[in-house]
């Protein structure tokens, strides 16, 4: 039997089409309202000082007078999601070597069944 | 495997290995859509985070009242007027703490203490100490409360501060 190609096989267009899955860039906005009411505050006077003298202490309250202007509303945030390609080599590894280990730790385990447990399995016919 | 197979096929890893990267902030906008009719209202709010220093006259030894004080939520601040009550009995004038915001050294609020609130808060003190309450002074204040003491003519008024005097500890720098 001639040795496999992995190009006849598919193999390249396979990771192609899988790479071009994970290139695909995205981007998207999604408006939400969240109520917050709208309040502007102005300052009508200057501050006033007063002074209260109460059980050995001064006290002494700083006031301004000011026109609150409250309107029940709505506010529009916009959350924006993207998605790009980055490349990295801590993911690069952790890939790679998952990949790496997925394979060897199958090897093993087809190592183990067809030809350890096997031949033991004759050693004890 | 030729070479540009190979090429294709380490880049195709590569790219497969570095995965994507997807990134989500929130805009907060300047548009807001009304839900009901506006209301508007005057009131009185008190200004918070504002530093102010109060400061008494200086005596001829030396003797100041400095205290910076730092307005709550409220807009208040508050400081206890017994250091003031003993530089009026010590120096035998009345003392005019001058309020100023420390950003402008603007003056701001004056608050005269004569001999007769002096001697009220003297009482007021008093009652405070019997129900438990404990104050501090600077080391100076309560030298100042100790000559008094010591030299005051006034019987009542000694009595008073007798009775103040072990309530009172000393307060450090820093504080």
């Amino acid at each position: 039997m001639p040795p496999m190609n992995p190009v006849r096989l598919g193999v390249i267009p396979a990771l192609l089409a899988c790479s071009v899955l994970c290139v695909g860039c995205a981007s998207s906005s999604t408006e939400i309202w969240q109520q917050q009411d709208r309040v502007d505050i102005k300052t009508l006077a200057a501050p006033t000082y007063s002074e209260d003298r109460r059980l050995g202490n001064l006290t002494v309250t700083v006031q301004e007078q000011v026109q609150v202007t409250t309107t029940p509303s709505e506010r529009l945030y916009l959350m924006h999601e993207n998605t790009e390609f980055a490349f990295d080599w801590d993911s690069f590894g952790l890939v790679f070597f998952g990949i790496l280990g997925s394979v060897v730790s199958l090897g093993i385990t087809v190592f183990l069944v067809f030809f350890a447990v096997d031949s033991n399995d004759d050693e004890n016919e | 495997m030729s070479r540009p197979a190979i090429a294709v096929l380490l880049a195709a890893a590569a790219l497969l290995a570095g995965g994507c990267t997807t990134r989500s902030w929130t805009e907060e906008t300047d548009t807001y859509r009304p839900l009901g009719p506006t209301e508007q209202r005057v009131e009185n709010r008190g200004i918070a985070d504002l530093w102010l220093k109060a400061t008494g006259p200086q005596e001829e030894d030396g003797f100041q009242i400095i205290e910076r004080l730092h307005t709550g939520p409220d807009g208040q601040v508050s400081l206890s007027l017994l250091p003031v009550a003993l530089q009026v009995l010590a120096y035998g004038h009345e003392v005019v703490l001058e309020f100023r915001r420390m950003e402008d050294d603007a003056l701001v609020h004056t608050s005269r203490i004569t001999a007769e609130n002096a001697l009220t808060v003297l009482r007021e003190w008093q009652v405070q100490v019997r129900l438990g309450a404990k104050t501090k002074l600077r080391p100076a204040e309560i030298k100042l409360l100790d000559r008094l003491i010591d030299d005051l003519g006034d019987e009542p008024t000694i009595e008073m501060l007798t009775e103040i005097r072990p309530a009172i500890s000393e307060r450090m720098e820093w504080e």
